[in-house]
């Protein structure tokens, strides 16, 4: 979904490294069908164009999975990101960038300062999505995401409006909204129980 | 056939299911190999976009760096300082045996010789890559002739030399030549010595200390001349003093040129060195210790009588005797049994004691960029283990060269 501006591909904190380490190198998943953004590109903003074109080749996406920033951002979408951007450039927030600090020896010359990224159009063309939000330093970005109205200042707030959204959190990550709307969701699990119970009933039958 | 242009195309391997000593630390990661060499997956799938061509099930076993000795004198049978007519067919046959103890380079090593024998022999041994025939030829060590008398241990006194009026050139008469040549073992209290290890360390040579009477600071002089090694530590010097801690103090010397420590065998046999000493020794200076098996012609053959050159030698287990007596006759011990007996005795992490018998090697020689190490583009020498550190097999540029009997299919 991103990848900063002018980190060397294989600099241990780029996410073609993330994506190796935690992702790719544990599946059997074809390279060809691996896409990741290219901050080292002569032409980023060409390099951004041709990403939501190989997005379209592809037939879009069919589920987008990511996490939030303590500042609200999905992807690199900052604070003040159009809700109907387009994959772009984006200087990062200052919340961001001394969030990454410990990723790079604590040293804040050291993180970069741009990256490419996906835009909030980009995510909202996505038939399904899904967010993950642990810790309680995330509960304040929760709270303005989803008690609070759509607002581009918190632009994950932006799926309030998707058709097939699920933000998955911990309790920390609850901690800064109503108990009613905890108490509500948390629910939800009695009901979902109860919905799924007869199916393994009728399995252990059989 | 290793690197170049055809290696691009060359077969992607993966070894899966293993923990590869990398970085000091034992990572549960894929060995990816191309081409002879340890290859970059991550680059290889962001810029090649390909797959691997083979995957190989290490069954859960440790990949570490193929073992190097760079102090073995034989072996099954063969003596590297006898001068026959067909010496390469001796170093052939214990390049080819060793591999089973996880040995994938070494230094044929010569005693304390005449002339006549160094002439005859080095020639036949010429450096010469691994592969399915045997471990890899790095050069040979001369261990000798120019030693002290005091303590040249089992080499034959009538052929110990020192520098005479023109020094160096004094050295490359005996030996005839040093093409061959990786290490030498000298005693630096010999007068001359400092401008010959000078010369010697010009030329690539690696300069040991060894069956040698120098004090602390004769010993820390002949470093600051280019001397990067000690022959077995502990055997054939002065003993530790606590007011000269002649060579041995160089583990912990402070006049040693900055930046640079000292290497030092050491044979871990259980016989050669009280395992309170190797203790002692690896407790004062971890990242120089070198495991080396010193090991003698007797190696490998099985318990009994042998006669080996001039000797009748008795096998018993890892012990070997002068036969009728209980003289120790020199080391038997393979590197792998040397590398567990080391981990056992200093009780020191697997990555330590692996590290010891690979990475350190390789340093001592200037080689770790592509031996003892598995890190992207070195050579893929490498040896697969199970947890109590038995070799299963020996590769070598990514080749099995050695497979234990159980493994086989």
């Amino acid at each position: 979904m991103d990848e900063y501006v002018g980190l060397p591909r294989n600099h241990p904190e780029s996410y073609h490294s993330y994506m190796w380490n935690n992702f790719f190198k544990h599946i059997d998943i074809d390279p060809n069908n691996a896409h990741i953004l290219d901050g080292n590109a002569t032409d980023l903003q060409a390099e951004c164009d041709a990403f939501e074109k190989k997005i379209k080749e592809a037939g879009g996406i069919d589920l987008f999975v990511g996490g939030i920033g303590p500042d609200g951002h999905i992807a690199f979408n900052e604070p003040g990101s159009s809700l109907v951007s387009r994959t772009r450039l984006k200087t990062l927030a200052m919340d961001t960038i001394l969030a990454n600090a410990k990723y790079f020896d604590g040293d804040l010359s050291k993180v970069p300062t741009m990256a490419l990224t996906v835009g909030v159009g980009t995510v909202m063309d996505a038939r399904e999505v899904m967010i993950l939000i642990t810790g309680a330093h995330k509960a304040f970005a929760l709270y303005k995401a989803i008690e609070e109205g759509v607002n581009h200042m918190w632009t994950v707030s932006a799926f309030q409006q998707h058709p097939r959204t699920i933000f998955v959190c911990d309790e920390d990550a609850t901690l800064e909204l109503r108990v009613k709307t905890v108490k509500y969701f948390k629910g939800l699990m009695h009901v979902h129980n109860k919905l799924v119970d007869p199916l393994y009933s009728m399995k252990e039958g059989n | 056939m290793r690197g170049g242009q055809g290696a691009a195309r060359a077969l992607v391997l993966q070894f899966t299911n293993c923990r590869i000593l990398r970085g000091g630390a034992l990572l549960r990661e894929d060995l990816w190999v191309r081409g002879g060499r340890i290859l970059d997956p991550e680059k290889l799938f962001f810029e090649e976009r390909r797959v691997a061509d083979e995957q190989r099930d290490c069954g859960g076993c440790i990949l570490a760096p193929g073992f190097i000795d760079v102090q073995i004198n034989g072996g099954f049978g063969v003596d590297f300082s006898q001068a026959t007519e067909d010496v390469g067919s001796g170093v052939a046959l214990v390049a080819r045996r060793i591999l089973s103890h996880g040995v994938t380079s070494f230094c044929p090593t010569l005693v304390t010789s005449p002339p006549e024998v160094y002439h005859k022999v080095l020639p036949q041994i010429p450096v010469k890559s691994g592969g399915p025939h045997g471990a890899g030829v790095l050069g040979v060590h001369l261990e000798g002739p120019f030693i002290s008398r005091e303590k040249r241990g089992a080499h034959p006194e009538a052929h110990l030399r020192s520098f005479e009026a023109s020094a160096f050139q004094d050295l490359l008469a005996t030996y005839g030549s040093l093409d061959n040549v990786r290490i030498v073992t000298l005693a630096p209290e010999l007068d001359r010595s400092h401008e010959v290890i000078q010369a010697l360390t010009a030329l690539g040579i690696c300069v040991s200390l060894g069956h040698s009477v120098a004090d602390l600071g004769a010993a820390e002089e002949a470093v600051r001349s280019g001397a990067t090694f000690i022959t077995h530590l502990f055997n054939a010097m002065l003993p530790f003093h606590h007011r000269d801690p002649g060579i041995v103090g160089l583990l912990t010397s402070d006049q040693l040129p900055p930046g640079r420590h000292i290497f030092y065998g050491m044979i871990a046999d259980g016989m050669h060195t009280n395992p309170a000493a190797l203790r002692i020794a690896y407790r004062a200076h971890p990242q120089g210790l070198v495991l080396v098996t010193d090991a003698v012609p007797a190696l490998g053959l099985g318990n009994g009588r042998h006669t080996l050159g001039q000797q009748e030698v008795e096998v018993d287990g890892l012990t070997a005797y002068v036969a009728g007596t209980k003289t120790l006759s020199g080391s038997i011990t393979p590197m792998d049994v040397c590398v567990r007996h080391f981990l056992q005795a200093t009780g020191c992490s697997v990555e330590a004691a692996l590290e010891a018998a690979s990475l350190h090697p390789a340093q001592l020689l200037g080689l770790e960029k592509h031996k003892g190490t598995l890190d992207f583009g070195a050579d893929a020498d490498f040896v697969v283990l199970d947890d109590s550190l038995h070799v299963r097999a020996t590769y070598i540029s990514g080749e099995l060269v050695w497979q234990a009997e159980e493994t086989r299919q």
